[in-house]
C-alpha cells in the first residue's frame, strides 16, 4: 500500500516528467518515431549530407510547432560530435531576432555573435577588426560607446552584444545601424570566413564544422508594400549570402515558407527542405493504427518512473480505453500528447488517471484549438476530414500551420510514400 | 497499522493545507474544482513553469490570495503590465535578481494590446487569413514572448502565471503559439455572474458618448462586449450585444467591422429591429448608400412600426434623395411616436426649408429648440432659414447662439461665413469683414469667404485691399486673374 505522501511524490515526479520542452540528446524519454512518420530521420538525412559532401552544404529544416525540431537537431549535433565533428548549435534568441522586422543583417549578426562565442580557440581578430572599422560608422547612433582596442574575444563579444542590444532596444537606431552595416555585409562575411577558416585549421583535417541556426522559423512575417515578406527576402533574395559562409549550415525556416508558392525556389537553392510529419495514430480509413499507438504508449512509458513500466494499466490509467483515448486524441502530435498527460495529471488527485480526468484534459485542449479556428474555416475543416486531402491554398495551409490539420506519411504496399491529412481529433466533435 | 499511518499522514496534510475552497464564498463547485487543479499543479511543478489563468480581474485577485494562503512559504510577486509594455523578460529578471521570488503573477497583458490594429481585427468577427496577415499591427509584447520562451526557461527558475481575460488567451493561441505551447497548465474560471443584467447595462448607449472615446477606451469596451457575446447563449441577448459592438466599431470609423457585427446581430435574431436600424444608419451616414438604407429602415419598421429611430433615419435617407414630402411624412411618424424627438423636428425643418416653406421650417426648428435649447445645429439651420426670409437681425442672433453654445463646432467656420453674409445684407460691412476674417483664420482655403470678403471691401470702397484680395484670389480661379486685377486697379486710379 502506498502512503499519501508517496503517492504525492509519485504524482509530482510524473507531472514534472511531462513538460513540453525539447529533450536533450540521450534522454531515455526519446522514442524513435521514424517508422510511423514515413521514415523521416533528420540525423540520418541531414547528417549524411554533411558527412559525405566535399563542399559546404546549406540545408533547410522545418516542421510544425512542437513536432520535435529542436529535439532532432540536438540529436544531430550529438551524433556528429560523437563522430568527431564540430557543431555550433544556437537558438536565435531574443537578443538576435526579437525585433518585429527581422532582416538578413540580423541573421548574419546572430551567426557571427554565436560563432564568436562558441569557437573559443580561434583568433577573433578578423571580426574584431571589422567591428573596429564599423564602430566609426555607428558611433553616433549607439547608446553606449563601443571600445575594442584589445583584440580579446571576451571584449569583442561584449562590444558585439552592445551592438545587438542597441538594435533590439531602439527601433530608430536599429534602422540606422542596419543601414550603416548593410554596405559592409560582404566584408563581414569575409571576416567571419577568415575567422572560421582559422578555427577549422585547429581541427583535424576530416572534421566537419557545422553551424545550426535554430529558431529562425519564429521570424514573424512582415509584408512589404510590394507584397514580398521579410522571410522571402532573407531566405530567397539573400540565399547567396546565406550560402557564403565557410562551413556547413542548417537553417530552420518558417514552415509557412516551405509550403508557400516559393517552395520550388527554396528547393532549387537549398535542396529539399526536411519537414517532420505527425505520428499516425489512425489509418486513412479511420481505424486505430496500433503501430503508431504503441509508439505513443512508449513515449508515455519512458517518461514514467520505471516501476510503472509493466503496469501502465491499471496503476497509471484505470483502463485500456482511457490510455487509448488519450493517445488517439493527441492526433499523434507529441507535444499535445505531453500536454494532455500533464493536464490529466493536474486533474488527478491520486492514481490511476481516470476517464474523467482525461476527458477534462481533452476538453481543455479542444478549447484552445477552437480559438485558432475562424468561423468560416469550420466548413473547410469538415471537407478535409472527409477527403483526407488539403488544397494548397492560403487558408488550408494556415490550418496546417496552426495544427488544426495534421499531416501524416506512410509507405503503402507498393513502397510508395503517401501523404494524407486529417483534422486534429479534438476538433472532430465540433465538425458538422 | 499501515492504515493508521495513512490516516495520520492524510490528516496532517489536511491540517497543513486547510484551504480547499469547496465551501468558500464566491467559489461554486466548478470554480472550486479549477482552483484545486491550479493549486495542485503549483504544488507539483518544479523549476520554470508557465501557467495561464483565464479569469476576470476580481477573480484573479481571489486566486492570487488563495495561492498566497496555500503556499505561505513561497514568495509571490505581482507584476502589472501596462499599455506601454513591450517586453517582460528584462524587467522580470531585474526584479528576480533583487527579490528572488518563486511565483510571479503577471496581470494586465491585455493592456498592452488595446492600441493595436491587430487587436481590433481579433475583436471583430470577419477577419480572414490570420496567419498570413502582416504582423505589423501586432503588439510587440506578444512577439517578444513568442520568441523569448527559451530565455525565460533558461534564466528564470520561477513559476510564471499569466492572469488574462478570454480574448487575451485567443491572442496567445494565435500570435504567441510557441510561448503558449510551453504552458504547464491552462485554467479557466468562467464566471456564471448575472450575464442578463450585465448585458442590459452594456447596450443601447448613446452614440455620441461612443464617438468621444479614445481608440483604446473603445477597444476595452469592444472586448468587454465580445466576452459577453461569447458567453451568451440567449439569442436575443447575443444579438443586442452584437449590435452594440457594431456601434462601437462604427463610432471608431471601422465600418466593415461594424457592418459585419450588424449582419451577425440580424442573423442571430432577425427580429432585432434596432440592429436593422443601426445597419440603416451605417449605410446612410457612413457608406452613403441611401436607397439601401431606406430598404433596411423599411424592414425595421415591418418588425416594429413604432420605432421612431427607423422613421427618423428613413426620413433622413429619403431627404437625401430629394423626396422631401415623403421625408416630412417619415419625420412626422417619428414625432407621433415621440413628440420630444428634437432630431426629427430638425430633420423635418430641413426638408421644409428645401421645399422653400421657410416659415414652417422656422416653426419646426423652434419646436426642436424648445425641447433642447442648446441644440446648436438647429440654431445654425434656423439662422439660414431666417436669411431666406431676409430676417437678417434674427439670423445673426441665431448664429451667435451657435457660437456661444459650441465655439469648437467642427463646422463653425461656415457659421461665421453665413453670419458675415447676414451682416453684409444689413450693410454692416466692417462687421461682415470681421466675420469673414474669422472664417479664414480657421479655413484659409475657403474660397467663398475670400470672395465675400473682397466684395465687402468693394462695398466699403477700400480698393487697395480689394486689389490685394483679388490678386490672392487669382491663385484659385482664372476669373479673378488678369481681368479682375485690371478692373480693381482701374477703380484705384
Amino acid at each position: 500500500m502506498t502512503s499519501v505522501q508517496d503517492m504525492e511524490d509519485l504524482l509530482d515526479e510524473i507531472y514534472n516528467a511531462f513538460t513540453p520542452t525539447p529533450l536533450q540528446p540521450g534522454d531515455p524519454a526519446y522514442v524513435d518515431c521514424r517508422s510511423v512518420r514515413g521514415d523521416e530521420d533528420v540525423v540520418e538525412d541531414l547528417g549524411r549530407t554533411i558527412r559525405r559532401s566535399r563542399d559546404f552544404t546549406y540545408q533547410l529544416y522545418s516542421g510544425y510547432r512542437g513536432s520535435g525540431k529542436t529535439t532532432e537537431l540536438l540529436r544531430l549535433k550529438k551524433d556528429l560530435e560523437d563522430r568527431g565533428h564540430k557543431v555550433v548549435y544556437f537558438a536565435a534568441d531574443a537578443e538576435d531576432i526579437s525585433v518585429q522586422d527581422a532582416q538578413y543583417t540580423d541573421i548574419l549578426l546572430a551567426c557571427t555573435r554565436h560563432l564568436l562565442r562558441q569557437l573559443k580557440d580561434a583568433n577573433p581578430s578578423p571580426i574584431l577588426n571589422w567591428l573596429k572599422a564599423r564602430v566609426r560608422d555607428v558611433k553616433d547612433v549607439m547608446l553606449t560607446e563601443i571600445n575594442i582596442d584589445d583584440a580579446n574575444v571576451e571584449v569583442g563579444l561584449k562590444e558585439f552584444a552592445k551592438l545587438t542590444a542597441t538594435m533590439r532596444a531602439q527601433p530608430r537606431q536599429r534602422q540606422k545601424i542596419r543601414e550603416s552595416i548593410e554596405p559592409h555585409t560582404e566584408t563581414l562575411i569575409q571576416a567571419l570566413n577568415a575567422f572560421i577558416e582559422e578555427a577549422r585549421s585547429h581541427l583535424p583535417q576530416k572534421t566537419r564544422l557545422l553551424a545550426i541556426a535554430d529558431n529562425l522559423d519564429r521570424i514573424v512575417p512582415i509584408f512589404r508594400e510590394n507584397g514580398r515578406s521579410n522571410q522571402e527576402e532573407i531566405f530567397l533574395d539573400r540565399h547567396e549570402q546565406l550560402k557564403a559562409l565557410a562551413c556547413h549550415i542548417i537553417y530552420t525556416v518558417p514552415i509557412s515558407l516551405v509550403y508557400s508558392r516559393w517552395a520550388t525556389e527554396l528547393k532549387d537553392n537549398y535542396g529539399l527542405p526536411q519537414v517532420l510529419p505527425s505520428i499516425m495514430v489512425r489509418q486513412e480509413n479511420g481505424d486505430p493504427y496500433n503501430k503508431g499507438l504503441n509508439i505513443l504508449r512508449d513515449i508515455i512509458r519512458r517518461r514514467l518512473p520505471s516501476s510503472f513500466s509493466d503496469s501502465l494499466i491499471p496503476d497509471v490509467f484505470e483502463s485500456e480505453e482511457v490510455l487509448q483515448n488519450l493517445c488517439l486524441m493527441s492526433g499523434g502530435y507529441v507535444r499535445d500528447l505531453v500536454q494532455l498527460m500533464q493536464e490529466a495529471i493536474t486533474k488527478t488527485e491520486e492514481l490511476p488517471i481516470r476517464a474523467r480526468a482525461v476527458q477534462r484534459a481533452v476538453d481543455d485542449l479542444r478549447d484552445v484549438y477552437r480559438r485558432a479556428v475562424e468561423e468560416y474555416q469550420w466548413e473547410i475543416l469538415g471537407s478535409v476530414h472527409e477527403s483526407k486531402e488539403i488544397e494548397n491554398d492560403d487558408v488550408q495551409r494556415s490550418l496546417l500551420l496552426n495544427r488544426c490539420v495534421l499531416e501524416y506519411r506512410y509507405f503503402d504496399d507498393k513502397g510508395d510514400k503517401r501523404t494524407w491529412y486529417d483534422v486534429h481529433p479534438v476538433l472532430w466533435k465540433e465538425l458538422k | 497499522m499501515a492504515k493508521q499511518q495513512q490516516e495520520n499522514e492524510f490528516e496532517k496534510w489536511e491540517r497543513e493545507n486547510p484551504t480547499r475552497f469547496e465551501d468558500f464564498d464566491g467559489w461554486n463547485p466548478e470554480t472550486a474544482e479549477v482552483l484545486n487543479d491550479l493549486l495542485r499543479a503549483l504544488r507539483r511543478k518544479k523549476g520554470f513553469s508557465l501557467f495561464f489563468v483565464q479569469c476576470s480581474p476580481a477573480r484573479g485577485k481571489r486566486v492570487m490570495q488563495a495561492i498566497r494562503e496555500r503556499f505561505p512559504q513561497k514568495r509571490l510577486v505581482q507584476f502589472e503590465l501596462n499599455r506601454q509594455s513591450e517586453t517582460l523578460y528584462w524587467d522580470l529578471k531585474e526584479r528576480y535578481q533583487e527579490e528572488a521570488f518563486e511565483v510571479a503573477c503577471v496581470t494586465g497583458v491585455e493592456q498592452a494590446m488595446y492600441s493595436y490594429e491587430d487587436t481590433k481585427r481579433l475583436a471583430g468577427w470577419s477577419s480572414k487569413e490570420i496567419y498570413n496577415y502582416s504582423w505589423k499591427g501586432v503588439p510587440p509584447l506578444l512577439s517578444h514572448l513568442n520568441l523569448g520562451r527559451e530565455v525565460f526557461e533558461a534564466n528564470l527558475p520561477i513559476v510564471l502565471i499569466f492572469f488574462v481575460p478570454n480574448f487575451a488567451i485567443n491572442y496567445f493561441v494565435q500570435r504567441a503559439p510557441d510561448f503558449f505551447d510551453w504552458r504547464s497548465g491552462f485554467f479557466k474560471f468562467v464566471e456564471s455572474s448575472d450575464l442578463q443584467k450585465d448585458s442590459k447595462e452594456l447596450v443601447d448607449k448613446e452614440f455620441e458618448k461612443y464617438q468621444a472615446l479614445s481608440q483604446e477606451e473603445r477597444m476595452v469596451k469592444i472586448i468587454e462586449i465580445r466576452e459577453k457575446i461569447i458567453a451568451s447563449s440567449d439569442k436575443e441577448q447575443k444579438s443586442s450585444l452584437l449590435r452594440e459592438q457594431g456601434r462601437l466599431f462604427a463610432s471608431g470609423h471601422d465600418y466593415s467591422q461594424a457592418l459585419d457585427c450588424y449582419d451577425r446581430a440580424i442573423a442571430t435574431n432577425p427580429n432585432n429591429y434596432k440592429a436593422w436600424n443601426s445597419k440603416g444608419d451605417l449605410l446612410y451616414y457612413d457608406i452613403k448608400r441611401y436607397k439601401e438604407a431606406i430598404a433596411i429602415y423599411d424592414h425595421a419598421l415591418e418588425i416594429n412600426p413604432d420605432s421612431q429611430d427607423a422613421w427618423y433615419g428613413r426620413g433622413n435617407a429619403i431627404g437625401r434623395l430629394e423626396r422631401y414630402e415623403e421625408a416630412i411624412e417619415s419625420y412626422e411618424m417619428a414625432l407621433k411616436i415621440k413628440p420630444e424627438y428634437y432630431h426629427a423636428w430638425n430633420g423635418r425643418a430641413i426638408a421644409l426649408r428645401n421645399l422653400e416653406r421657410y416659415e414652417e421650417a422656422i416653426e419646426s426648428y423652434d419646436r426642436a429648440l424648445k425641447i433642447k435649447p442648446d441644440y446648436h445645429i438647429a440654431w445654425a439651420n434656423k439662422g439660414d432659414a431666417l436669411q431666406n426670409l431676409e430676417r437678417y437681425e434674427e439670423a445673426i442672433k441665431s448664429y451667435d447662439r451657435v457660437l456661444t453654445i459650441k465655439p469648437d463646432f467642427h463646422y463653425v467656420w461656415n457659421i461665421w461665413n453665413n453670419r458675415g453674409d447676414a451682416l453684409r445684407n444689413l450693410e454692416r460691412y466692417e462687421e461682415a469683414i470681421e466675420s469673414y476674417d474669422r472664417v479664414l483664420e480657421i479655413q484659409p482655403n475657403f474660397f467663398t469667404a475670400w470672395i465675400n470678403r473682397k466684395n465687402a471691401l468693394a462695398n466699403l470702397k477700400r480698393y487697395e485691399e480689394e486689389l490685394k484680395a483679388t490678386i490672392w484670389l487669382s491663385r484659385f480661379n482664372l476669373n479673378f486673374s488678369l481681368l479682375g486685377i485690371i478692373e480693381v486697379t482701374l477703380l484705384l486710379i
